[in-house]
């Protein structure tokens, strides 16, 4: 049994000592170790406050048996409980808003918090899903004591709107399983104690093992470390013993530390102050060399990149790329700088460049074009769509693809350039489709047809016609239709 | 040429003379067809069609139905099929005549036999020598390659007998195809013909087709658009119409086509096996030396002379129907079950005949119950015999497994059971396609469930719709029109069909879901309405649980008790049955049945087949109960309209209560013909569906009047009528049900522990649960005994005290939630090597999972070896798998453990075992409920009527009879149960309470009738949080 270590927790002064802070001396060696569960965390990621009186909740999966995973105030106030089925909650209350969990909604924003932590210490570690463990005892003397830390901390979570559940203790273990339990501060002295004190849920144990202890009549952490620590082992593992030590300081814990995703950012100051951006663009390479650089070092591509022009007086400029496709090559993201640099008029002459990128993107492409093989003129029509976007922006270039739709208003879509869309097939349609039919007064000369088209009519677009194609006394083919209801005649499209 | 037909409004000019549609689908083409098929045949009637061919992809399904149809309006119809070969190559056969109807079944059965339930494959290979069959074939446009290969091939194969079907349905290229299908069709020398494609007879089913295809597709509307047909074209075309788009010589061909297919559904004779008359012997006489025998063995000392007139006539109705083979196939059957000591029991108009008493079919004693026997068969109703036998449930599939071995697979196979949508399934399937999400379509589901007749527009808004939006209008509408369309073929329960040759040339047949099992394609009505036989083969819960119960009382008793040797009429029984003290017996266990009892109060056997029949929604809507209620207590009251009335119904003081009893006085008051009096009874049986009740209304009420019979008694026979019409009772299987309802109740008096033992053995079962069955029995004074690994065998089983000889009833391990039955078999033969000496050894010998461990703790089985729940829980989880023989067991400390509360122990029973033996869990909330002033079951049934009162219960059973208003809860707390009337309003205030509560609070006021006592509940209220603490306080940290 390895010798108990001392525990030297910086405790809270009590009210009475709050007077006389600084009597309590820290030693550099204080570990302290805040947790902040995030209980909402589903809900907020979406967008919504936990504490919202409307009946909200967050579902896993789509399906009436979908387990509810997350709840608003209102939602609790009306009798919803987490794991209860969306079914069950939907019949409980009519006016519940029901919203479909999103995973990676909530890693990005547990990754933001971890970002946002860490200016109060270098030694963050999440707990995915919901959880955040920051190593504070070195930070006391820096934020002015304990106690000051720890309101910050807590101010500024509720500042961000988010309702957490803040805990510290000794052991990141401990302070894991007290902000589960919604308790505050661990008392070193009777840490044991205390933990001991906490339900058996706490530990988030998976559903079997948990129906054992029960089985066992066991409710308590205290309950389930008296059990005989051999037997406990053999029944449930050395796992479950080895936590409660490491919660009591007995056993290390080694974390696994944050660290931010990687990213490129460089500047250059100008020799002189430029303003043709032709004569810039020789600087923007070198650090698109440099990024290129640490592209390869990374085994990392990239999505998109910024390049920032410094003015001396006027405010900077900024230019936005995005790339269709992850990439590192050097040759490509210059080309696509310098055509973007050919239409560029700054506003003033720039005296500095900074370049950075988005985050570093595995280049590993995912399995399902792994299987494809790209012909080489795919990744020339690439490039080339590239190039068209940087030059007319995103929104001017897409591809055109037909739908499934009888109906001619909706036998087409936009889509991303390069995706290939499903045949279609219609009878003989023309090239140019008018915007809105235009009314004819008078029956045209018909030439062929007709073909009946009764469709849409479980949407906003239904319609009823007879298309034909007529000829016009100079010769031209029009498409044209009688629309069923009205009993009128419409031209709807010209044939070339 | 261009002709711009109108959509709305066609002129009613004359169109061509004749045209037949030959491509029509109806909804058994299952999702696809939108209309019925009798729809179909009064539209091509409408539009003055010459012929309407029905042909459903790869089926005949419809075609019963078609044909009833087209013969009551007089229209040609022909039978056929549409099939979709594996080249993509779609092809139409016509039936020319009974040859090729027989040779379009067996392809139809070929096609569906090589294939999972409800598809087909089929190939060209399949078609080689298929004669006396018409075939079109409707060239795809968008294969046009393929085309020149598969005319060649159809052109080799069938001849001057195929054509090219052109369906020309305004694609806006129908006239460049007709002109490609006119050359394709002269290079070929094969005749081109209309065709229509059709799949609906109007166009206003057009919303509903797509629906089918989204439904099919099994995605919303809006992302199956491009696999929505273009437009509407696809129904049934007036021939003003159909002129305007096709050359004349191709309708004219329709007419030509049409004239050479004869065949006609009347044409089908059904032959009866060979194989059940021994060699030598005619079936006659067979069948007269087997009852001749059975009589023999019925009546050692002689049958009567009314008995032996009575098999004489029996005898000679039968053999000039020539129904022989029917009754030798039955007695066969049941003659193979006896033989394996299977219990059956024959039911139905021909099964309460002296014939069937004598070859053992039924157990009903024509001397003793001569009065039953005014309707056995009559030769004027060309009705087929109807005898359906019961078979214990557990044994009903070795009876199967005879009858497929003794008359193969190609001349046995069961009747289908169509399924057709119902309002909940409509809900659902409508509502996905139109693209709510699964939620949406759960909670209007869900409001279906209890309250029909609509959706109400309060249960439209919580699901998030606008009830007068457009979707909320489609869901409506679509609704309407899916509920009652076929949505597949299942198997009928138990209905074989057994031919003389091949059944396939009669019908097809196809696979089952259930693997080995083979379905025609036509259900029970079909089966009718064409004249083929079928004979019941059903499953029996209660004839498995009084077998069983049988045993073990023969087997403690050392008896040899038989269903028919259970004396009769013992008043004893009757006494029990007049107290409604009825759980787990047979009919008379339900609520409605409980609240009849004590008011009918039986006294003898045909009491009870009264009993049985009386309470059903047909005679308490044609208010018949309380007559007949009222003439029981005061016989002063019973008169008669006349003689031949009281004939019919003297032995229902005057009240007609069974099915025969209006059949009878329809015959003998009304002057109908025996005939006219069976349509009328299967008119009962569908006028719900049809609506075709009127004709038999006029004439019934004429015919009352003719023979001086007063209004009011005509009016009061209608309304019988209408009520028997969904829920009517035959006397002839009321009469079965009597025996095994008398049987029963004989047991459950004189061995209570045999009895409830058995039906444990038979779950499930029946209207009342194991907690239920075990506490009446305990209440009853049954000792039971909890399970135990020690004790407890898999089944529950009787342990006989050896000094007092009283059964005490010892629970299985059969009631063990999610234990293996192979575990605890290795168990129970380790055991019978030698008792356990401990949680070790038994896991070193049974070699029992950790799974196993976990359902034996939570079912407290393990108590005698290792003590509370809590220490058999630490000792299960810590046995390890046996790594090798002899290993010792690990020696631990043993932890301080503290028992489970009363309460806990209670929640993991119920949880595990479905029942407890400890306290009812009401018990220990009784404080908690008695300061809210809530009685108990025993107080309350002192309370006086009209008393307001407060009670609280589980909640054991919610029941809502037929079309009854009211909803029957039953509530049961510590001391018994209290019955709750809950009147439609007071169920709509507190529906979330009143559909969710476990436990149940009502104050109402207390009415009683007699002995009969219910409370008509004012407030309900919700105490489920209470038992929730007992439930909670083991689960408080999840």
């Amino acid at each position: 049994m390895p010798q108990p270590l001392p525990l030297p927790l910086p405790l809270p002064p009590a009210p009475a000592n709050q007077a006389a802070p600084a009597a309590r001396p820290h030693r550099k060696s204080t570990r302290c170790w805040a947790a902040i569960e995030l209980p909402a965390l589903p809900l907020e990621a979406l967008g919504e406050r936990a504490d919202n009186a409307q009946p909200i909740a967050v579902i896993e999966g789509v399906t009436p048996r979908a387990p509810l995973v997350a709840l608003s105030a209102g939602a609790r106030a009306a009798g919803l409980y987490i794991g209860m089925t969306a079914s069950a909650a939907g019949a409980r209350i009519d006016n519940l808003s029901l919203r479909t969990r999103d995973l990676a909604r909530e890693a990005a924003m547990l990754d933001r918090l971890a970002a946002w932590s860490q200016r109060f210490t270098s030694v963050v570690s999440p707990e995915p899903p919901a959880m955040l463990l920051l190593e504070i005892g070195g930070s006391f003397k820096l934020f002015g004591g304990i106690e000051t830390l720890r309101k910050r901390l807590k101010a500024e979570l509720a500042a961000q709107g988010l309702a957490a559940q803040l805990a510290l203790a000794p052991t990141p273990r401990a302070a894991l399983w007290l902000a589960r339990a919604g308790m505050e501060m661990g008392d070193a002295h009777g840490l044991a104690g205390q933990l001991g004190t906490l339900p058996l849920a706490t530990l988030r144990l998976p559903e079997r093992t948990a129906r054992d202890f029960e089985r066992l009549g066991v409710r308590t952490l205290r309950e389930v470390f008296r059990l005989p620590r051999d037997g406990l082992a053999r029944r449930f593992g050395p796992a479950l013993l080895r936590d409660w030590d490491r919660a009591l300081g007995q056993l290390p814990e080694a974390r696994r530390q944050w660290q931010a995703e990687h990213h490129f950012a460089a500047e250059r100051e100008l020799p002189i102050a430029l303003h043709e951006t032709g004569r810039i663009e020789v600087f923007v390479n070198d650090l698109i060399a440099e990024l290129a650089a640490a592209l390869r070092r990374h085994d990392a591509g990239i999505d998109s990149l910024t390049l920032v022009f410094e003015h001396s007086r006027l405010p900077p400029t900024a230019v936005r790329l995005r790339l269709l496709a992850i990439s590192r090559d050097l040759a490509h993201l210059q080309r696509l700088v310098h055509t973007r640099l050919e239409r560029l008029h700054l506003p003033a002459a720039a005296v500095a460049i900074r370049l950075h990128s988005g985050f570093f993107k595995s280049m590993i492409p995912d399995a399902a074009t792994l299987l494809e093989t790209r012909p080489e003129p795919a990744a020339e029509r690439t490039a080339l769509v590239e190039t068209l976007r940087a030059r007319l922006g995103r929104a001017a270039v897409c591809s055109l693809a037909p739908a499934a739709d009888p109906r001619p208003e909706y036998a087409w879509q936009r889509v991303e350039p390069g995706i290939q869309a499903s045949e279609a097939i219609w009878p003989r349609r023309p090239i140019w489709l008018l915007q809105k039919p235009r009314p004819l007064s008078e029956r045209p000369r018909l030439i062929s047809g007709p073909e009946r088209i009764e469709a849409g009519w479980w949407s906003e677009g239904a319609l009823g016609r007879d298309y034909y194609i007529a000829r016009t006394p100079v010769g031209a083919q029009w498409w044209v239709y009688r629309e069923h209801r009205s009993e009128r005649w419409f031209l709807h499209g010209y044939f070339a | 040429m261009i002709n711009t037909p109108h959509p709305s409004s066609l002129p009613e000019e004359e169109g061509i003379k004749n045209y037949a549609e030959l491509h029509a689908l109806s909804n058994f083409s299952f999702l696809r067809g939108a209309s019925h098929p009798a729809e179909l045949v009064d539209r091509a009637v409408e539009l003055g069609y010459t012929a309407l061919a029905l042909t459903d992809e790869c089926s005949v399904a419809g075609l019963v139905r078609a044909h009833l149809a087209a013969k009551e309006k007089n229209l040609h119809l022909i039978a056929g099929s549409e099939f979709s070969l594996d080249d993509g190559t779609k092809l139409i056969l016509l039936a020319e005549n009974r040859r090729g109807y027989g040779l379009l079944c067996s392809l139809i059965t070929r096609a569906r036999r090589r294939s999972e339930k409800g598809r087909y494959s089929i190939s060209r290979a399949d078609f080689e020598g298929l004669s006396h069959c018409l075939a079109l074939w409707t060239p795809d446009p968008t294969r046009r390659e393929s085309w020149r290969d598969t005319a060649q091939w159809i052109k080799s194969g069938f001849g001057d007998r195929a054509w090219i079907a052109v369906e020309l349905l305004l694609s806006g290229e129908d006239a460049p195809q007709l002109a490609q299908l006119q050359q394709l069709g002269q290079s070929f020398r094969l005749p081109l013909v209309a065709s229509g494609d059709v799949h609906m007879h109007v166009r206003a089913r057009r919303r509903l087709q797509d629906t089918l295809t989204a439904i099919r597709l099994k995605q919303p509307l809006s992302a199956v658009r491009g696999q929505l047909y273009a437009n509407g074209e696809r129904h049934l075309r007036s021939r003003a119409r159909l002129a305007r788009l096709y050359p004349p010589a191709l309708l004219a061909e329709t007419g030509a086509i049409a004239a050479r297919c004869t065949f006609s559904l009347d044409e089908l004779r059904y032959e009866y096996p060979e194989e059940i008359t021994p060699a030598g012997l005619t079936p006659a006489a067979h069948l007269r030396a087997l009852t001749d025998a059975g009589a023999a063995r019925r009546w050692p000392n002689g049958a009567s002379k009314s008995v032996r007139e009575q098999i004489e006539r029996e005898l000679a109705l039968i053999a000039e129907l020539r129904y022989e083979p029917y009754f030798l196939t039955v007695h066969d059957i049941v003659n193979f079950a006896r033989s394996r000591g299977i219990l059956c029991q024959g039911r139905g108009s021909a099964a309460n005949s002296a014939i069937c008493y004598c070859l053992g079919i039924t157990e009903l004693d024509p001397a003793q119950s001569n009065l039953l026997f005014e309707r056995f068969i009559s030769k004027e109703r060309a009705e087929p015999p109807d005898i359906d036998v019961d078979f214990e449930h557990e044994r009903r599939e070795e009876v199967i497994q005879y009858i497929y071995k003794k008359y193969s697979r190609e001349r046995a196979a069961l009747a289908a059971t169509l399924i057709t949508y119902h309002p909940k399934s409509a809900v659902r399937d409508v509502g996905k396609a139109l693209g709510l999400d699964a939620l949406q379509v759960d909670k209007l589901a869900k409001a279906l469930q209890w309250w029909d007749g609509g959706i109400a527009p309060e249960r439209l808004r919580e699901a998030g719709l606008d009830p007068s939006g457009t979707t909320a209008k489609w869901l409506l509408h679509l609704v309407g029109e899916l509920i009652g369309f076929p949505r597949h073929l299942s198997q009928h329960v138990g209905g074989f069909v057994i031919s003389r040759g091949p059944l396939a040339e009669l019908v097809p047949v196809e696979n089952a879901a259930m693997p080995e099992r083979t379905v025609i394609q036509w259900d029970k009505d079909d089966l009718d309405a064409v004249g083929l036989l079928k004979v019941d083969v059903l499953a029996l819960g209660m004839l498995t649980a009084l077998k069983k119960a049988l045993d073990l009382v023969n087997s403690i008793r050392g008896n040899t008790l038989t269903l028919s040797t259970i004396p009769a009429e013992d008043s004893n029984v009757y006494d029990m049955l007049q107290r409604a003290d009825t759980i787990g017996l047979f009919q008379v266990e339900s609520r409605a049945q409980m609240a009849m009892l004590p008011r009918l109060k039986p006294k003898t056997y045909y009491d009870l087949v009264i009993q049985v029949a009386i309470v059903r929604p047909g005679p308490i809507q044609g208010d018949m109960v309380h007559p007949f209620l009222a003439r029981r207590r005061d016989p002063s009251l019973i008169d008669y309209p006349g003689p031949a009335i009281e004939k019919i119904l003297k032995r229902t003081l005057g009240v007609p209560i069974f099915q025969e009893q209006v059949m009878q006085i329809a015959i003998d008051a009304a002057d109908f013909t025996p005939g006219e009096a069976d349509q009328l009874r299967r008119a009962m049986g569908a006028w719900k569906r049809t609506g075709s009740l009127g004709p038999f209304q006029r004439k019934l009420k004429e015919g009352l009047r003719r023979n001086g019979y007063s209004e009011a008694f005509a009016n009061q026979l209608y309304r019988q009528i209408e009520g028997f019409g969904e829920y009517g009772f035959p006397e002839s299987h009321s009469a079965s049900f009597a025996l095994l309802a008398y049987a029963s109740a004989w047991l459950k008096y004189y061995e209570p522990a045999a009895f409830t033992c058995a039906l444990l053995n038979s779950q499930p079962m029946g209207f009342y649960a194991p907690a239920q069955l075990v506490g009446d029995a305990r209440r009853h004074g049954v000792e039971v005994r909890p399970v135990d690994v020690m004790a407890s065998e898999w089944e529950c089983m009787l342990e006989t005290d050896p000094e007092t000889k009283q059964p005490a009833l010892r629970l299985g391990l059969c009631l063990v939630k999610g234990l293996s039955e192979q575990a605890a078999h290795r168990m129970l033969a380790a055991r019978a090597d030698q008792l356990f000496t401990s949680a070790e050894d038994l896991g070193r010998r049974a070699d029992l999972d950790r799974r196993d461990w976990r359902c034996l703790v939570d079912a407290d089985a393990l108590k005698s070896l290792s003590g509370h729940r809590h220490r058999s829980a630490w000792q299960a989880l810590g046995i390890e798998p046996p790594l090798a023989l002899g290993d010792a067991p690990v020696p631990e400390a043993e932890p301080l453990l503290t028992p489970p509360t009363e309460g806990r122990d209670i929640v993991a029973d119920y949880a595990s075992v479905g029942l407890t033996l400890n306290r009812h869990p009401l018990a220990l909330l009784r404080k908690r409920l008695a300061r809210e002033r809530i009685k108990t079951a025993t107080a309350v049934s002192a309370e006086p009527n009209g008393r307001l009162v407060r009670v609280a219960g589980l909640v054991t059973h919610r029941q809502r009879p037929g079309n009854a208003q009211v909803t029957f809860v039953t509530l049961e707390d510590e001391t018994g149960y209290v019955n709750i009337i809950v009147r439609p309003s007071i169920a709509e205030q507190n529906r979330r309470t009143f559909i969710a509560s476990q436990l149940l609070g009502v104050t109402g006021i207390i009415q009683r009738e007699g002995n009969v006592l219910h409370v008509l509940a004012g407030r309900l209220a919700d105490y489920s949080a209470l038992l929730g603490d007992l439930v909670q306080r083991s689960r408080d940290f999840r």
